[in-house]
């Protein structure tokens, strides 16, 4: 699953005033925006667009008042970062469709090797079901894939501890299913 | 030990259990046939999934960017975007009308939170009128303010204006029109226009707004709280006080090679007078060649009578960054019944008054930023017109332009 990174402890003790000092918020960003930005290519695939929203989300905390975070800054962080992911990814897979209709798909692998453009099919496949889970299934995933544990998920997105197993079940319920809707059962993921 | 949960199964396989628990569980799974079938199922499926998702993972030479240089891209952001921050005379005669309205509205609620008596309903008298007969400029630290992005602004504008708005009339959708005349016609008012940059590539009429607000003095407290301001003091006495807004039409002309802005205003046009989000009037002139020019009669601000300008004002600048002390210094030069404050990021404008038109205006320029040619805003009042013009590049077009109008 990867390297547990400490989620909870930095945040402690950090929300004190209404605004982020220099100091205090360039820490956070040194702590979360690599993590940040891996999450986000698992998501998206694409490194320039994954730094961009991993901006965005840092962007918008900086906008945020100190105070407003009660004590979990990280969480805020990883719950906006993988919103705008997933909003991302939705808006990829429309343009896709588009395209795909209007008789553009393909364009861009066809000089790649055969193997590599199946891969990348497969990756935009499982994409596309992310993007149409319920945000709070697609962000369990794909922090539990980035390599979080259950207690860095229960702080990254609220939720109770004993409850992650069982919530990571029913996402991958969800996801399997809504797959094999979508691209049949004949062939592996 | 009983049966457990597909959930409790799925936590041992993940390895979060503590030592004890899976010590008991697994215990109960090596006699129990039931749990170890589903814990079989559990493991296909999780293992299913893990490749799925495994194979999204990025590949090891496309590691994010070196931290450091992303650290430095947020803060030119940061700059960038509190630079751009559009100030209130802009938003008027910008196409980004909704705005405008807003940013009025905020004028009006801090000028009328601190010093007028409750009780007073709107049908009880007029008692005192804001209408601008000069502009000036302030400079205050916007890094200080509370507020960070236009999204927040606006959504802190609709808290803090008041419970009930009510709006006494909609401008609806801009409306292009062939020419100045016709523009005058329904704006109604004397549409000047320029003559040394041949004619305008567009002409579009905002219709006239109005709107009345009621004060509600614990609402705007908890808001100054929420954004660490509790420190601004509010009178007790606020509370239902009403304040009335008038915007007259407005006119904007386009001059030069506007073709982005041209599309601009025609989706604002089919998209209710919205500007989209990418859109706002800060980024609307994208163009060195493109010169917008805008005029409206002034907005009128109708308040119960003893209201302390001054006060509201020292009030919303530090709302808006300045400290008490700058903002009681300041106050005290400007006579706030017929002043419209513009407030200009400290570090990156300058501004300076111009002879424009037979009067005196006011030139801001703002400084380029990450390649971008630098912005200009020209604005001056005159005849209780307001006129402004804007756009990137040398302001000596503006001063071109205005040089011409007729």
């Amino acid at each position: 699953m990867g390297t547990v990174h400490s989620l909870i402890a930095p945040v402690v003790g950090r929300t004190s005033s209404s605004r982020w000092s220099e100091s205090e918020f360039r820490d956070i960003f040194f702590e979360h925006y690599s993590r940040i930005v891996g999450v986000l290519m698992r998501l998206l695939g694409e490194r320039s667009r994954a730094e961009e929203i991993a901006n965005d989300a840092f962007w918008r905390l900086y906008c945020q008042p100190a105070s407003a975070m009660n004590g979990n800054v990280a969480g805020w962080l990883y719950r906006t970062a993988t919103n705008l992911g997933i909003d991302t990814l939705r808006a990829s897979a429309r343009r896709y469709q588009y395209e795909n209709q209007a008789g553009h798909e393909g364009q861009t692998n066809v000089a790649g090797p055969l193997e590599e453009v199946l891969r990348e099919e497969r990756c935009r496949k499982v994409r596309e079901v992310l993007g149409e889970l319920k945000p709070a299934q697609a962000q369990l995933l794909i922090l539990r894939a980035s390599g979080f544990s259950y207690n860095e998920l229960a702080t990254a997105l609220s939720l109770n501890p004993s409850g992650i197993g069982t919530m990571l079940n029913r996402a991958e319920a969800a996801f399997r299913q809504r797959y094999i809707e979508k691209h049949g059962t004949e062939e592996e993921v | 030990m009983n049966c457990v949960s597909d959930g409790i199964l799925r936590t041992r396989m993940d390895g979060e259990l503590s030592a004890a628990e899976a010590n008991e569980l697994d215990q109960h799974l090596a006699t129990c046939a039931m749990c170890q079938k589903r814990m079989t199922a559990i493991t296909q499926e999780v293992t299913r999934t893990q490749q799925d998702l495994g194979l999204l993972a990025p590949s090891p030479n496309e590691s994010p960017s070196d931290v450091q240089v992303a650290y430095q891209r947020l803060q030119a952001r940061t700059r960038t975007e509190i630079a751009a921050r559009p100030n209130l005379v802009g938003r008027l005669l910008s196409p980004g009308w909704r705005p405008a309205w807003g940013a009025v509205a905020v004028a009006c609620a801090v000028m009328a939170i601190l010093s007028f008596s409750a009780g007073r309903g709107w049908a009880q008298r007029v008692l005192a009128m804001l209408r601008v007969q000069k502009i000036t400029v302030v400079p205050v630290d916007f890094s200080n303010a509370p507020v960070g992005s236009r999204e927040q602004e606006a959504k802190l504008v609709g808290q803090m204006i008041s419970d009930e708005v009510v709006t006494l009339k909609e401008p609806g959708k801009p409306k292009s029109v062939a020419d100045a005349k016709t523009a005058a016609i329904k704006a109604g008012f004397g549409v000047r226009s320029a003559t040394n940059f041949g004619a305008p590539q567009q002409i579009v009429v905002r219709g006239e707004a109005a709107f009345q607000m009621t004060l509600n003095r614990d609402r705007i407290a908890a808001i100054l709280q929420e954004v660490g301001r509790s420190d601004i003091e509010l009178p007790n006495t606020i509370n239902g006080a009403t304040v009335s807004v008038h915007i007259p039409s407005s006119v904007l002309q386009l001059y030069g090679d506007c073709k982005n802005e041209v599309a601009a205003i025609e989706r604002m046009e089919q998209n209710h007078g919205t500007p989209e989000n990418r859109e706002g009037p800060r980024g609307f002139v994208s163009n060195d060649n493109c010169i917008a020019f805008g005029q409206v009669p002034s907005p009128t601000v109708t308040a119960p009578p003893n209201v302390n300008f001054a006060d509201l004002a020292q009030a919303g600048l530090q709302l808006a960054g300045m400290s008490a002390g700058e903002a009681r210094s300041f106050t005290q030069t400007i006579d706030w019944s017929s002043t419209l404050v513009i407030p200009v990021p400290r570090n990156i404008t300058s501004y300076q008054n111009v002879p424009v038109d037979g009067v005196e205006g006011t030139l801001v320029e703002t400084d380029g930023r990450n390649g971008a040619s630098p912005r200009y805003g020209l604005f001056w009042v005159k005849n209780g017109i307001i006129y402004s013009i804007h756009g990137r590049g040398s302001a000596d077009q503006a001063l071109l332009l205005a040089s011409s109008l007729r």
